[in-house]
Formats: C-alpha cells, structure tokens, sequence
C-alpha cells in the first residue's frame, strides 16, 4: 500500500491519478456511465450532489446563507452548477467524470483530500484544509480540481441575483432596464 | 422605447431562416457557397457573396438569438446561450479558459467591440516571414476602410469609464503610450452589455449588419446545424454532412442534413475550422491543420481604487496602451498591449480562486475594483509558436497550448508593469490574478510578490478571447493551409474565411482584421465565380 506521501509523488507523473481513479470506478462496478443523473437535474448524479452540498457551503461560507433558510439558493446552485457541466464539450466533461470519481471513491478520496469519511459526513473543518491543501498543492492537477471545483461553486452562486447583489453589484443600470423591460418594449 | 427586432421583421418579410431543430426529416440543401460559421468571417463572407448574385447557405452551429433576447442583461444566461461549451471551453488541459462565441454572429455578437486594424509590424512579418502575399499596410487599407464603414468603426468619442480611465490615468502618469480603442457601434448607449449580447442593436455585430443584409439579398441562414463532415472526391469537396441540433443545442436531434454547393467556406473560427478538416480527414500533407494556434494568452491584475470603478457600467474597452507591444520590434521579448475588461460579477469571483470568509471579503471589492488585462503577442518568434487544435476519437476539437519561458517571462514583465500603473494611477491595494495572488499594497511590495510568483499552469489565471491560426495563409504548402487568398492548397473549392488563416496572433483585438481580410477574399471569390456582376478589384 502505498503511502499518502508516495502517492502524490505518483501524481507527478501526470494524470496517472484521475486515471487511476477512473479504473477505480470501474473495478468497484460503478462506471460513471452506467448512473443516471440525479433527479431534476441532466449530469450530477446523486453522489455529486453529495459532494456539492458538503462543498458549497464551505466554499461559499459568509457568502451563502447555512441551512434550511438557504436551501432554496442552494438548489439553485446545483441547477445551475448542474447546466454548466451540461454545456461542456466531451472532452471536458470526461475530465470532470474522473475528478468526481476521485472524490467519491473513499480511499482514493482519503488519499487525495485527506477526508475520510463521506461527503455528507465530512466536517467543515476537513473540507476547509482539502481545499486548501488542493489549491496551495505544487501539483498541478490538485490546482486544477481545485479551480474547477472554485469557478462552478462560484458561477452557481454568484451567477444568481442574490449573490451578485452581495458582490456590490447593484445590476443593469435601472433606467436602461427599464426602458428596455417596458411593455411593448 | 421598442428596439426593432430585426429578425422578427425581416422573416415576416420573407427572410430565409431556418431553425434545424425544428426539422423532422433529413433533406439536401443546394446553393452556390455553403459558409459554415457566421462570425467575423462567414457575416462578411455572406454579405459580399450574396451582393454578387450567388445563392449563399449560411450554416450556424449555435442559436439564433437577438436583442430581444439581451434584454435582461445577465452574465449567466449569456454563457449558457451564446458561448462556445457554456463559456468553460479551455485549452486541453484546462490551465486557459478560452472565451469564444457560439450564436449567430459569432464572437462578435458577444465581444468587446474593439475594433483595430492589423499591425504594419504584424503585416510585415507574415510578408517576410510566413509567405504571405497581396497582405501589405497598403493593399489591405482600403479593405479595412470599407469595412470601418459598413460597421460604423470609430474612436469611441465619449468619456471612458473609469476602469478605462485608469488605464488612461497610469499610462498618462507615467508618460507610456494610451490611445481610445475604435468601436464598432451606432448609437451606443454605453450600457456595458457587450459581452452579454447588445440590447439596444449599437454594436455592429455581424449579428445585426452582414447577415441581416446577406437574408435581404437572398441568402438562407439556417441555425442550429452542426457540420460534421467535409466530403471529397480527388481535389474537390463534394459536400458537407450536418446534424441538426435539439433546441438547447446540447445534442444532435437526429435529423441529417446534406449540403451541396459549389464552392464551400469554411468560418467557424480558430478552433471549430481546422477541427472540422482534421476531422474528415482533409488532405494534409505537411501536418499543418491545426498547427500554430495563436491566443494571445492573457493575464490580469486587479486593484481596489480609492474612490467606485463600477466596472460593469459604460463601454467594457475604450482605452488600450501598446507601450510594450513592440519595444523590441516584432520577434523581441514578448509584447503585449493592455486593455481592461468588463467587470461582471459572477467571472470576476471566480478570478480570487478563494474560498470561504476570505472570498467573501474580495469579491465585496466589486464596485471599487479596477482589472488591468495583458494579451501577449504568441506565434511570432520559435519559443512561442502557439498551440495545436487536434481531435478526439469522437472528433471533438481539442486545444493543446504549452507555455515557454519566454511567455512566462513576458507574463511576469505584464504582472510588473500592471502593478506600475495601477499604483501611478492610484490604487490602494492591488492582486495578481494567480493563486499565489495576494493583496499589496506598495509597489515595493507588489514588485517583490510578482518577483516570486511561481508562473506554472493552473497556478497562473490565463484566459484568452482571441483565437488565431490553424489554417494559416501563405504561399509555400509546407508552411501553411491556404493560399494568400484564404483558398485550401489542396481542395480547390474550399477557402477558409476567417481568424484562423492568421500565421501569428494579431498583437491588437482580432475582429477588424478578420473583417478586412475576408472582405478581400470573399470579393476575389466573388469575382471568380459572378465574374460579370463583381467590380475590379480596388
């Protein structure tokens, strides 16, 4: 069994880890594309929505209300988290598969995030110190799950007016709106 | 007030436009000239053709969308309608985020509208260097000249906004070169919506000039329609096989298309052309579809300015500075012209890479944050000879862009002389945009930072929005794709009519130079081809 330590090592190598966390998946039966999509949405699966529940909330922390008082802002999130990963080329998409896979295999993701326990499970602290050492990592592909996991919390969240409004951005200019909103308009 | 719909009228007044989702049965299309693409290009390409006669098919893979669509001004569903995968395609392995339009209109139905025409430098290396013939400051003047006519180009004449304005304010200060960057609008209410589809019909995109003009004339637009594949027999193109798309544009319907014309053009742009070629299996004998993709790869910094930038409001670009563009001519150290980009919300957050507590604090900087962008000049010397459009084995465009140290070394160079003006034009604290970014606020201390700044992909934020190259033009076969009329060297009823004909990037915003370049070339076609009904040449 190889050590966390030697294991990063063996991400140096290029993408030797999300491949082996693709062969992972298949191995332990659950090929990403034999799971449908999560109910009312059309490319997370229940076990990334896991993933993104546990997620935004950290990520998004002082920004997204906590809880059932922000659960609608949440699944708005997800939808719209949901339509960007929708809109990607194949290619991409297939990239994200992996990156998912990853995290939801437990110990490729205790390896790799430090998390052990699922995603539903995980302390806010644990995921804190995943992010972190994932952003601050020498290795390029933890930079780049990173960013990836950055840029579609922060497009499902500050993509909704609510969000924007907190940013400062009181939105389009109101007279403009208006004029252009007009009926018959 | 009503702003006209354009299409609305146009197709009650027998305008030929088809949406293929709507299609339920295979069929063949018949014109003179199948464009596939109607960005830059295939807009211009369509007008000048179908202005001589021909019967022009203007394919698009995206939607057709129109003012009345723009109305709402909102970053998110432009994204999610007209950008190439939702505005997250990227290079292959993610490190650059690659804005490009996917609408009718192109790109240029979301860009920024500068409009410059191409460097004499950059002209005059693709002479000497790359083969190109007929592309001279003065064979190509009067091409750009009508084209700055037909899309209303001028210097933007009023007032810059101020994320513009400190642009000008630190060039000014500190004695470097600024200019007002050349729009192409009229009428522009200098709302700031550039980027998320025009509400008003100012920007003289192709969305709302050529291509409402080209359906006037008689050409047929028909969206929605994925061209698949380039068919030939021997050294000519037989057809093109398309797949009409479901109406999110997401996925085939099933229903196939056949098209056969004359002569084809291909302008889906720098990725999506030599995609296409490389996918149907165009001849290509010296390796070069795809090769040299330019980007002009950029990096920002971000400053907090003492008093509010509301960088989301006015005209996005109206001023750009070229004090480092050519200091040390065009094959020096890399050059790079700034510029600022528009500052919405939801793409600004994603530029912190914070999380948590920390992001909520900076992205609260909004109303008072200022960007400064950098776009170097890639594909000019052999250490930045840009990246690699290939396939995948299901034929999806793939972008393979490495970084060299002498981009690196430009990007820092960019980083440092960011912070310059920043600071010279006021700013309390600034931030590279690059996840060892942090606030400083001195320049002492922002020159130390930038110093130490592992310039890495994936550490690095590099985006790019002008994609050039993979079809070159010149007249040696082994060195390019097409000849110096954008004609392919080995099918001879196929041109290519758009950016990616470019042999280097641009060094300035690319649109006026596909413009000018396709105005050129598509009134040779026409002439060849309607040679009673096209004028000589100017």
């Amino acid at each position: 069994m190889l050590d966390r330590r030697a294991f990063l090592k063996l991400g140096l190598a290029g993408s030797v880890m999300l491949g082996v966390a693709g062969l992972g998946g298949m191995l332990a039966g659950c090929g990403r594309r034999e799971q449908s999509a999560a109910a009312g949405l059309r490319f997370l699966r229940d076990a990334d929505v896991g993933l993104f529940r546990a997620l935004l909330p950290v990520m998004l922390q002082g920004s997204m209300v906590a809880g059932a008082a922000g659960e609608a802002t949440l699944l708005e999130a997800l939808r719209r988290i949901d339509e960007a990963c929708l809109h990607l080329g194949p290619p991409a998409q297939a990239e994200l598969h992996k990156l998912f896979d990853l995290l939801h295999l437990g110990p490729m993701r205790w390896l790799a995030t430090g998390v052990g326990a699922s995603w539903a499970e995980a302390e806010a602290g644990e995921i804190e110190s995943f992010l972190r050492r994932w952003r601050d990592s020498r290795i390029g592909l933890f930079n780049a799950g990173y960013a990836a996991l950055n840029k579609l919390c922060c497009i499902g969240f500050f993509g909704q007016p609510a969000g924007a409004a907190l940013t400062g951005y009181p939105g389009p200019l109101a007279w403009a709106w208006q004029t252009l909103n007009a009926p018959g308009g | 007030m009503a702003i006209n719909d354009l299409y609305g009228d146009g197709i009650a007044a027998g305008w030929k436009v088809r949406d293929a989702s709507l299609l339920t049965r295979d069929q063949v299309l018949d014109a003179d000239v199948a464009i596939v693409g109607s960005g830059a290009g295939g807009g211009t390409a369509a007008e000048i053709l179908s202005a001589a006669g021909l019967r022009v098919l203007l394919i698009e893979e995206g939607p057709l969308q129109t003012s009345r669509d723009f109305k709402d001004m909102d970053e998110t569903r432009a994204f999610m309608t007209l950008y190439q995968d939702g505005g997250g395609r990227s290079s292959s392995d993610g490190a650059v985020q690659v804005l490009q339009g996917r609408a009718v209109g192109g790109s240029t139905t979301v860009n920024w509208t500068s409009s410059f025409r191409t460097p004499p430098e950059t002209l005059k290396h693709w002479s000497a260097r790359h083969g190109v013939q007929d592309a001279s400051v003065e064979q190509l003047a009067p091409w750009f000249e009508r084209m700055e006519q037909r899309l209303g180009v001028a210097p933007w004449g009023v007032p810059p906004n101020a994320n513009n304005g400190v642009l000008r304010d630190g060039a000014q200060k500190l004695g470097w070169e600024w200019h007002v960057i050349p729009r192409n609008v009229r009428g522009c209410w200098n709302l700031g919506y550039c980027g998320v589809g025009c509400p008003t019909n100012a920007k003289q995109s192709m969305l709302v000039t050529t291509i409402p003009q080209a359906l006037h004339q008689g050409a047929e637009l028909v969206h929605h329609l994925r061209v698949q594949q380039i068919e030939f027999d021997g050294d000519r193109v037989t057809g093109l096989g398309a797949l009409a798309l479901r109406q999110d544009t997401l996925a085939p319907s099933g229903v196939k298309l056949r098209i056969r014309a004359r002569h084809y053009v291909l302008a889906g742009g720098a990725i999506n052309t030599p995609a296409l070629l490389l996918r149907s299996g165009a001849p290509n004998p010296h390796g070069q579809t795809g090769a040299r993709t330019c980007i002009h790869p950029v990096v920002l910094s971000m400053a907090q300015m003492p008093a509010r930038i509301d960088g989301y409001y006015g005209a996005p670009q109206s001023i750009a500075s070229d004090e480092f563009q050519w200091k040390d001519g065009a094959t020096g150290t890399a050059g790079f012209k700034l510029e600022v980009p528009p500052m919405l919300p939801a793409l600004v957050s994603t530029m912190f890479g914070r999380f948590g507590v920390e992001l909520r604090q900076d992205v609260a900087t909004l109303p008072h944050l200022q960007a400064t962008l950098a776009l170097l000049r890639d594909g000019f010397v052999e250490e930045a000879p840009g990246g690699r459009v290939r396939v995948d084995g299901s034929g999806a465009p793939l972008l393979d862009y490495e970084i060299s140290d002498y981009l690196w070394d430009g990007m820092r160079n960019a980083y440092r002389r960011m912070a310059e003006l920043q600071f010279a034009a006021g700013a309390r604290r600034l931030r590279p945009v690059h996840l060892d970014g942090r606030w400083v606020e001195s320049p002492a201390a922002a020159q130390a930072l930038i110093d130490e700044l592992p310039l890495k992909k994936f550490r690095t934020g590099l985006f790019t929005a002008h994609l050039m190259g993979g079809c070159a033009m010149g007249n040696d076969p082994r060195s390019s794709v097409t000849d110096s009329h954008g004609r392919h060297h080995q099918l001879e009823n196929l041109s290519v009519f758009d950016g990616s004909l470019f042999p280097t990037s641009i060094g300035a915003n690319p649109q006026l130079s596909i413009y000018g370049l396709v105005a050129k070339h598509a009134t040779r076609l026409a002439r060849e081809m309607r040679p009673d009904a096209v004028a000589p040449e100017i």
